[in-house]
């Protein structure tokens, strides 16, 4: 009786052998398309929306693993718009992070594959003649705005972008350094290779004046090694090394999850200051709903790999319409004092991504689940010109009027 | 948002038949599967449990030969001869015609009686390759758990208790880590040889000196990997926990320490296995392990020493026996680096 | 406020400094004042009395094993906690108070103080007579992940301190674990499972029935919902506010994060850099904190509501190694309001309000 059980709950052999020889199918096909050769106007496109910088559609991002299919990523669609914060909040193992790292393609494969959708991200690059050379015009070289289906990229013209025009902030600032070159070694690497004909006076120069935008001293800092400097430091290092390139889209990825209150509201302060000072748009990733307030003008929640809400920050936090988006911030604590004895909490487990089932994802945790949610997943439902959500509560109410 | 109630006051943790779909493979299949993706060490297995087979099981189809048996079917001619006397007038002949005379049937080239052919003592190479690996095989396997024994032991209470204790037994470990394993074993050797001639020591008890010997030059390896580990689950979380349960120390050791160390202990188990076949074969290559009558691989090996001529012109007497040792080294070795993957808890999900 | 305006003053300070000569003083001070507390009786409604704590750890040996410097980890922290009460302790990383949870437990023997467990002084016991107490005092996690142990099944991790215990006969232990993973919030059918199955919400709920399966009277919980995700947060800060009630429980409720430790806490103690700034009760601790400190560390916190712009109370530079900590006041290196004497005199920690303990020169200031 306890061993039938406890087969229930396990694959069988025979599924095991399934899954993996369907995977290598899979990604055979995939790893293909990723290392082919393809001309430039392969991968070249048009955006939706002039006034965005980056535009993600219908993004499906999958792990074939030996335990079956992980739809990490769900036909996510969002857009970043030039000179602005969004935030996009979740809790583990929603997507958001696998969503970033595919804008950047660094989902490891063979495993990790982007299967459809479309990253459309407007670069600006230098003008390069037939030779791969930039062409000079006046002091600098000549610019030229493209725009690139990041999807679509072979894996190795990724280098046009990464580092260059989208550069990413990481968690942890403590491995994310190399620890045996000083920290104006590896700020001055930055411009050595995005910038052509950077000499080291150029690197050096560029590496302090960083430094300086991220509140340090240079004098103190530039020859010191990573492990000299505190977590706090590291952090605004990793934020000198993000700008050093001049990027148009950082993604910070949790850039305070792992800071003390203190540092983190410091950073905080830090990223304001600079979202002001740059020209170029920040995609934060947190899961601190405190943090998104404070920093986004755009917020997109996500919840087992597909977007529920999204909307300025203003509609998400004041009129969140999603019953996972309302649910989230009613169980967070609260610093005013008062005295109730239980916190609102959502029921049950954030769902494992293998098998999910056709109907709402958050049917089985909702407190406002109807008959409806049975059916079919949502689907995007505006309820103003910013505001969407996918839910069926609110579909009814935009058929009546 | 003040319609929504607080559906479960009780804070149950519900599984939602979202949970109930999932379904995992157990641990023993993640195990499995992940050696099993390694082509090597399928092949690794396959030489091993082949080889078991071989030694083992091999003796009871092959009944033709026994390991002492004697091929004494050898026929050795002699020329014939006549010679006339003549005594009395009378003429007498005496006439020799060609006789054969049994002896050992050496160095007999492969045919349907012996597969494999015969060595220089009439020996047949076939059933020798088997016992000799029944031999081979049991030396190492006892040499192994022996020095795991020990070096558990050993690695265990220097990991547990610290301190001076710890430092009493690293520094005996960098000590017999320094000593040269060979030249000391040669030294040992001569010495038995002496023993056995005066009469101290029995042929028969060479081998269990040698594999103590073994045992005791070989064991810091393991005591290092036990106590570096037990060093670092110590500070694991759940071993905090079980010092807060308030657990013995025996508890603490033998219930939540030795059986995590277990999957590292197995995979240094199965690498040093291959190291053994290759010391035994050494030893018995120079001619201080198995002596005859009985024998091992490398004593097998050993024959070339007594006459070039084999070593040129008989490869049936010496080189299945080296491909044996080869096989085992390697199966064993691949065994063991596709354990280290299939239980490397950084390669786990 | 009228605090907040001597605060914002500090007045010009021109005495000179001794410092040798002020740290000599100060010490015998303290000291007198610890032999004297260490006399006092034992409060019999008070399940945890923590007097003067002190935990080093050797930083530098010589040959001979004589420690020449050492970190101190927690510095003269004194609290009383009664039955069924949760005292908060918050801080930043390296303030201690992770120490603080495990020197109680004696998980790490404390260098100095006082811990006294249900009216026993068990400082000095020795490591028979804490197996014997170990039952009455749990502990709980941060990481559900490597705080249970890979190769047991939930079952037999929840069964084997019943056992070792005996805290129900043999043939009654499944049937008790049964009933405590149902009050846990755990399916029976997880009895046969192992950890690595259930997600850290789940395993973190397999920690608290392990922790709960001995009966104890005191759990200290070291950050149990750092790691979790907040809907799951919510869940588990309830279902441990639900087992203190049936259970007449005391927590230690160590956590770092300011929200969850005013919610669940009835008393609260504000730590920094080994030392405890600030101890009161919730209210007090929340309506009227009086330690520059506290006052930062709360509006540090991210507001979740875009229209409130709060006016930070701005802390410069880092946190100072605790290796390494400043002389006089721990905090004048950040301290906003810092004045001379900061620099100097390490200020007493003094009561300035029922129960309302804080360690600051400012609050003399009058």
């Amino acid at each position: 009786m306890a061993k039938e059980k406890k087969a229930a709950g396990y694959l069988t052999g025979k599924e095991i052998r399934a899954i993996a020889k369907e995977n290598r199918k899979i990604t055979k096909r995939l790893e293909a398309y990723k290392n082919r050769k393809a001309e430039e106007a392969e991968f070249l496109t048009e955006m939706k929306n002039p006034e965005n910088i980056l535009e993600i559609e219908d993004l499906h991002t999958y792990f074939f693993t030996e335990q079956g299919t992980v739809k990490a990523v769900n036909g996510v669609s969002y857009d970043v718009p030039k000179n602005a914060v969004v935030g996009v909040v979740g809790e583990s193992g929603c997507g958001k992070s696998v969503t970033s790292m595919s804008v950047m393609r660094l989902i490891q494969g063979p495993a990790g594959q982007i299967v459809e959708g479309a990253i459309r991200f407007k670069s600006w690059e230098y003008k390069r003649d037939e030779k791969g050379q930039p062409i000079a015009f006046g002091d600098g070289y000549e610019m030229v705005e493209k725009i690139y289906d990041i999807a679509k990229m072979p894996i190795h013209e990724i280098h046009r972008i990464r580092g260059k025009q989208i550069a990413m902030i990481f968690q942890e600032p403590m491995t994310s350094l190399n620890p045996v070159f000083t920290i104006g070694e590896q700020l001055d690497e930055v411009t050595f290779i995005h910038t052509p004909g950077a000499t080291k006076e150029m690197a050096k120069a560029k590496s302090e004046e960083m430094l300086r935008l991220v509140g340090i001293i240079p004098e103190n800092v530039y020859k010191a090694f990573p492990h000299e400097l505190s977590g706090g430091m590291r952090q605004r290092v990793m934020i000198a090394m993000a700008l050093a390139a001049e990027p148009r889209l950082i993604i910070a990825d949790e850039p305070t999850t792992a800071l003390d209150v203190t540092i983190q509201a410091q950073i905080l302060d830090l990223l304001q200051d600079i979202k002001n000072k740059i020209d170029g748009s920040i995609l934060l990733i947190t899961h601190d709903l405190g943090v998104i307030a404070e920093m986004a003008d755009y917020v997109v929640v996500m919840y087992a790999g597909k977007v529920i809400e999204k909307g300025t920050v203003y509609e998400i936090f004041q009129d969140p319409k999603h019953p996972y988006t309302i649910g989230l911030q009613k169980s967070k604590p609260t610093m005013g004092l008062d005295d109730s004895t239980e916190l609102y909490n959502i029921p049950g487990n954030v769902p494992n991504p293998i098998d999910m089932p056709d109907h709402c994802y958050f049917k089985e945790r909702c407190a406002m689940c109807t008959k409806k949610c049975s059916g079919d997943y949502p689907g995007m439902v505006q309820l103003s010109p910013t505001h969407f959500v996918a839910c069926h509560l609110y579909e009814e109410e935009k058929e009546n009027g | 948002m003040e319609e929504i109630k607080n559906q479960t006051p009780e804070a149950v943790d519900m599984d939602t038949p979202l949970d109930k779909n999932v379904r995992l493979m157990s641990p023993t299949q993640m195990l499995l599967r992940r050696f099993f993706r390694s082509k090597l060490s399928i092949l690794g297995l396959v030489m091993v449990i082949g080889l078991f087979l071989f030694s083992f099981a091999g003796p009871l189809v092959y009944t033709q030969w026994g390991e002492t048996d004697l091929d004494k079917s050898g026929k050795v001619e002699y020329a014939s001869s006549q010679t006339t006397y003549t005594v009395n007038g009378v003429t007498y002949t005496l006439r020799q015609t060609l006789e054969t005379r049994e002896v050992d049937n050496s160095l007999a080239p492969p045919s349907a009686v012996h597969p494999l052919g015969t060595d220089d003592q009439g020996y047949d190479i076939l059933a020798r390759l088997m016992y000799g690996g029944r031999v081979s095989l049991i030396v190492s396997f006892m040499t192994v758990i022996l020095l795991t024994v020990f070096g558990v032991l050993m690695g265990g209470i220097a990991g547990y208790f610290g301190g001076w204790v710890d430092d009493v037994i690293m520094r005996i470990c960098d000590v017999l880590m320094c000593l040269p394993g060979i030249p000391i074993l040669l030294i040992l050797s001569s010495a038995m040889d002496g023993w056995v001639e005066l009469g101290t020591m029995e042929e028969g008890s060479r081998i269990y000196v040698l594999m103590l010997f073994l045992t005791f030059i070989s064991w810091p390896g393991t005591a290092r990997l036990v106590r570096g580990q037990i060093l670092s689950l110590r500070e694991q979380e759940y071993m905090v926990a079980a010092e807060a349960m308030g657990y013995s120390v025996g508890r603490k050791i033998f219930k939540h320490l030795v059986p995590n160390v277990m999957p590292q202990l197995i995979v240094q188990m199965s690498l040093s296995l291959g190291s053994m076949i290759l010391y035994e074969a050494t030893l018995s290559y120079l001619n201080m392990g198995i002596k005859a009558p009985y024998t091992a691989w490398g004593s097998m090996i050993n024959i070339i020493t007594t006459d070039p001529n084999i070593l040129q012109n008989h490869l049936n007497v010496w080189v299945p026996a080296g491909v044996c040792i080869v096989i085992a080294v390697l199966g064993f070795n691949f065994v063991g680096d596709g354990l280290r993957d299939a239980l490397d808890p950084k390669g786990r999900r | 406020m009228a605090e907040e305006k001597v605060l914002n003053t500090p007045k010009a300070d021109s005495t000179v400094y001794d410092d040798a000569a002020l740290a000599a003083e100060y010490k015998a001070k303290r000291e007198k004042q610890q032999q004297e507390d260490f006399q006092k009786p034992f409060d019999p409604d008070v399940i945890l009395e923590v007097r003067h704590l002190r935990k080093c750890f050797p930083l530098k040996k010589t040959v001979t094993g004589k420690v020449t410097k050492e970190l101190v980890a927690v510095d003269d922290v004194s609290f009383k906690l009664k039955a069924g009460e949760t005292l908060g302790i918050v801080g930043e990383s390296g303030c201690g108070k992770t120490t603080t949870g495990r020197a109680i437990l004696k998980l790490h023997q404390p260098t100095a103080g006082q811990i006294i467990f249900d009216g026993k002084d068990i400082t000095h016991y020795n490591s028979a007579q804490m197996r014997q107490i170990r039952k009455e005092m749990q502990i709980i996690f941060q990481d559900p992940y490597s705080s249970l142990p890979p190769r047991s099944t939930v079952g037999g991790i929840l069964s084997e301190p019943v056992e070792v215990h005996k805290i129900v006969p043999k043939e009654q232990v499944k049937e008790y674990v049964l009933e405590l993973m149902e009050k846990c919030g755990l399916r029976d059918y997880y009895y046969e499972r192992y950890p690595h199955e259930f997600s850290g919400g789940q395993r973190q709920r397999i920690c608290i029935a392990r922790a709960l399966s001995v009966k104890p009277k005191l759990v200290i919980c070291d950050e149990p919902v750092s790691a979790l995700d907040v809907s799951i947060q919510a869940q588990i800060i309830n279902l441990l506010k639900k087992l203190q009630r049936d259970m007449n429980l005391a927590y230690v409720f160590i956590s770092h994060d300011l929200s969850v430790v005013k919610f669940i806490s009835d008393k609260i103690g504000v730590m920094y850099l080994g030392a405890m700034m600030e101890f009161g009760t919730k209210e007090a601790i929340f309506t009227n904190p009086l330690h520059p400190y506290t006052k930062a560390l709360f509006s540090a916190v991210p507001n979740p509501d875009p229209t409130a712009k709060t006016q930070r109370i701005k802390l410069q530079g880092d946190i100072p190694s605790p290796a390494n900590p400043p002389k006089g006041c721990r905090f004048h290196t950040r301290c906003p309001y810092a004045k001379e004497i900061c620099k100097h005199v390490t200020p007493e920690y003094k009561e300035y309000g029922e129960g309302h303990f804080a360690a600051c020169h400012l609050l003399d200031g009058e």
